[in-house]
C-alpha cells in the first residue's frame, strides 16, 4: 500500500513566505477567504487522450487546498483572460499574465504515461520571486494517482505554511443503517469508499493504529459487544477482548503496542490497559462510578476519559497508569467522547445542555478556554482530529440522516465529507499515507 | 426485623422452588421462539458449542459471574418476564420497574438452570459510545435487584446495545421512552 515515491526534481526553494505561515497551527487565525494566500491551479498539461484525467487530478488539488481554510484558489474566470491551457513545458508559462490575476502561486503540473504507468511533473511557483517552490515528478503505483494528488497538495502546504496538509489520509467509521453497520475506510475526502467489515452484524466505533494499518472496532458479530482488530493488509480480524459484559470504546496507545479498552466484567464500566494481543489486562480506574470513552495524549502519558463519578458525564485526565486523575470539564451539562489533538495541545468533545442537542466542542488540554465548534440542530458527536490539528471530523444529524462532516477549529467553517452515500457514524481519521 | 423476616421467606421459597424445579432430567420451557436470522438483541443461536463443562463460576466480590459467555448455547428471549422502561440517561429503577422486576425475579426462580441475561438499551440520544456504557449500567442495575430479590448474581450476565437496536425506530419521545429498556432473555448453559 506504500503508494508512490516522490523525486524531487528541483532545487526546493522556500521563498517569500509570509512570517505568520512560521508560526505553529494554532496561533494562525484564519478570517476569511479572501485573506487565504491566493493560488491557481488549472488543469494539467496531458499527455494526448488524458485531459479528463488531467481535469481531475487538478479539482482534487483545488479541493484539498481549499480544504485547508488557508488558501484562496482562483476560479476559472480569475485566470488570464488569454489562457486556454498548458503545455509540458513550464518555461512557456505566461507568468506575467498569472502576476496580473493577483494569484500568489501557481501550481503547473504534465500528466503522461510511461510503460503504461502515469508520470506527474509537478510545480509550485511563486509568481512574486519568480522561483519554483517545489518540484516534483510522481509515479504512482497503479491505482494510487488520486493519492499523488493528494500528498502533492500536502507537500504545497507544508512549503507555505510550514505544516504538511492532511489529503493524503484516511477516514474510517462505521456505515450502514440501524442493525446493519459494517466498518468502511475512505480517503478523507470520502472518495475511494472501501467497506472493511463484513460481519453482517453491528460493527462500530473503529479506531485506526498509529500506523493506520490496523483498526480496533467493537462488533456483535460474535452474540456480545466484543472488540476486534482488522489488519487492513490481510484482512484478516483478530479478537482483542472477549470478556463477559462491555468490552468497547478502545483507544490505541501511541506507540500502537497497547489500547485502552472498556470492560464492565466488574459489574461497572471501568477503564483497563491490554496489549495489542489482548494479554496483561491492567485496571486503570476503581470507582463505583461508569468511567468509558478514553483517548491518549499523543506522548502516552496522560488518557482522557469520561466518568460519571462527579454525578453526571464529564471528562478527566489521569496518567496512563491511572493516578493523577484532574476533571477537565465544566460546561455545566453532560460531556462525552474525549479526543486529545495530535499536538497535544486540545481536547475535542462533546457537550449535551438539556434542549441543546450535543455539539462539538474543544478546549485547552488542561481544561481551559472551552469553546464550541458546532452550532447545529440534531446531534453533533464522535469528534476525531486530522494529522495536523487543523480539523475535526465528527459524524452529525443535521441534515437528517447521520454524516459525517468536518470543521475547521480557527475558522469553524463546517463541510460534509462529500461522496459518502450511505448512513455513517463514528469516525476517526487517520494519519497521513507514505 | 420485619425486613428480616421477609428475606428469610424468600430464601425458604427459593430453596423449595431449586428442590421442586432442579430434578436431574427437568427439561426446559419451550415457551420463547426467536427468529435465528436475527441479528441483534435475544436472538441468533450462532454461539454453537454444546456448553458442556461451561459451568459458572462464583462470583467475586461484585464483578459478573466469570462465564465463558462464548460456550452459552441458544439464548432468546425470556417472554414471560416484563421488560423494563428508565427516564432519560438515568439507570434509576422506576416504581414500575421495581414491580415487573420482582414479578421477573420469581419467573427466573422457576428456571434455576439457566443464565438469565439482562439486555440494556438507550434511545439514540447520547453518543453512541456512551450509550454502550449507560445501556450497560441499566443492565447492571436490573441485576443487582435482581440479586437482591433472590436470584443468584453467579448467573445473571448482561449485555449492552447501547443505542443500537431501538425498539421504535420514531425520533421522539414515544419512541425514546420505549427505547430506554432491559428486556431479559435466558441462555443455555
Amino acid at each position: 500500500m506504500r503508494a508512490i515515491c516522490l523525486i524531487v526534481v528541483g532545487a526546493i526553494l522556500v521563498l517569500g513566505i509570509p512570517a505568520w505561515a512560521q508560526e505553529t497551527v494554532s496561533d494562525v487565525v484564519v478570517k476569511g477567504r479572501e485573506e487565504g494566500i491566493a493560488i491557481a491551479v488549472p488543469p494539467f498539461a496531458t499527455a494526448p487522450g488524458l485531459e479528463a484525467l488531467g481535469q481531475k487530478m487538478a479539482a482534487l488539488l483545488r479541493y484539498d487546498l481549499d480544504f485547508t481554510g488557508l488558501f484562496t484558489v482562483l476560479l476559472p474566470h480569475q485566470y488570464p483572460p488569454d489562457f486556454v491551457g498548458f503545455t509540458s513545458d513550464a518555461a512557456q508559462i505566461d507568468f506575467d499574465a498569472w502576476r496580473a490575476t493577483n494569484a500568489e502561486f501557481l501550481v503547473h503540473c504534465y500528466l503522461y504515461q510511461e510503460d503504461g504507468a502515469y508520470l506527474v511533473d509537478c510545480r509550485l511557483f511563486d509568481l512574486y520571486a519568480a522561483q519554483t517552490v517545489v518540484g516534483v515528478r510522481m509515479k504512482p503505483e497503479a491505482g494510487s494517482l488520486h493519492l499523488a494528488g493528494h500528498q502533492f497538495s500536502e507537500e504545497i502546504v507544508r512549503a507555505l505554511t510550514g505544516v504538511p496538509g492532511v489529503a493524503s489520509s484516511q477516514l474510517c467509521f462505521s456505515g450502514g443503517p440501524t442493525g446493519s453497520k459494517e466498518i468502511y475506510v475512505s480517503d478523507y475526502d470520502g472518495v475511494n469508499l472501501v467497506q472493511v467489515t463484513k460481519h453482517n452484524s453491528v460493527s462500530i466505533l473503529p479506531q485506526f493504529s498509529p500506523d493506520g494499518r490496523k483498526i480496533a472496532y467493537v462488533s456483535f458479530k460474535d452474540r456480545f459487544p466484543f472488540l476486534y482488530i482488522l489488519d487492513l493488509d490481510t484482512g484478516s480480524s483478530v479478537p482483542l477482548s472477549k470478556s463477559v459484559g462491555l468490552n468497547v470504546a478502545p483507544a490505541w496507545a501511541p506507540d500502537g503496542k497497547r489500547l485502552a479498552i472498556v470492560l464492565s466484567k466488574d459489574a461497572n464500566a471501568e477503564i483497563y490497559l491490554v496489549n495489542r494481543d489482548g494479554s496483561n489486562p491492567r485496571r486503570l480506574t476503581d470507582n463505583r462510578a461508569m468511567d468509558t470513552s478514553p483517548s491518549f495524549h499523543p506522548d502516552g502519558s496522560r488518557i482522557a476519559f469520561v466518568s460519571e463519578r462527579a454525578g453526571s458525564a464529564q471528562i478527566y485526565a489521569m496518567n496512563a497508569d491511572g493516578s493523577g486523575v484532574t476533571r477537565l470539564s465544566y460546561q455545566g451539562g453532560r460531556s462525552y467522547d474525549p479526543a486529545w489533538s495530535p499536538d497535544g495541545r486540545s481536547i475535542a468533545y462533546v457537550v449535551e445542555r438539556r434542549g441543546e442537542g450535543l455539539e462539538i466542542y474543544m478546549m485547552d488540554a488542561d481544561g481551559k478556554n472551552p469553546r464550541r465548534l458546532t452550532a447545529s440542530p440534531g446531534s453533533n458527536e464522535s469528534p476525531s482530529w486530522s494529522p495536523d490539528s487543523r480539523h475535526v471530523v465528527f459524524a452529525s444529524t443535521r441534515t437528517g440522516t447521520t454524516a459525517l462532516w468536518t470543521v475547521n477549529v480557527a475558522s469553524l467553517e463546517a463541510r460534509r465529507v462529500p461522496a459518502l452515500d450511505l448512513p455513517c457514524q463514528g469516525p476517526d481519521w487517520g494519519p497521513r499515507r507514505k | 426485623m420485619k425486613r428480616h423476616a421477609r428475606w428469610t421467606l424468600v430464601l425458604a421459597t427459593l430453596c423449595v422452588a431449586v428442590l421442586l424445579v432442579a430434578t436431574p432430567g427437568c427439561k426446559r420451557g419451550k415457551d420463547a421462539t426467536i427468529d435465528p436470522s436475527m441479528a441483534g438483541p435475544g436472538g441468533g443461536d450462532a454461539g454453537g458449542g454444546s456448553g458442556a463443562g461451561s459451568g459458572v463460576e462464583a462470583t467475586t466480590g461484585t464483578g459478573l459471574p466469570g462465564v465463558d459467555v462464548e460456550k452459552l448455547g441458544k439464548i432468546e428471549r425470556l417472554k414471560t418476564a416484563g421488560t423494563i422502561y428508565f427516564d432519560f440517561d438515568s439507570s434509576a429503577l422506576r416504581p414500575d420497574a421495581r414491580e415487573t422486576l420482582k414479578q421477573n425475579a420469581e419467573i427466573m426462580k422457576q428456571l434455576p438452570d439457566v443464565i438469565i441475561q439482562v439486555e440494556g438499551h438507550c434511545d439514540e440520544r447520547g453518543t453512541q459510545e456512551y450509550n454502550l456504557a449507560l445501556g450497560e449500567r441499566r443492565a447492571l442495575a436490573a441485576r443487582d435487584f435482581l440479586v437482591k430479590l433472590g436470584v443468584s448474581g453467579d448467573r445473571i450476565i448482561t449485555i449492552s446495545y447501547g443505542e443500537e437496536f431501538p425498539a421504535d425506530p420514531g425520533h421522539d419521545e414515544a419512541a425514546w421512552g420505549k427505547n430506554r429498556r432491559a428486556v431479559f432473555n435466558k441462555a443455555e448453559k
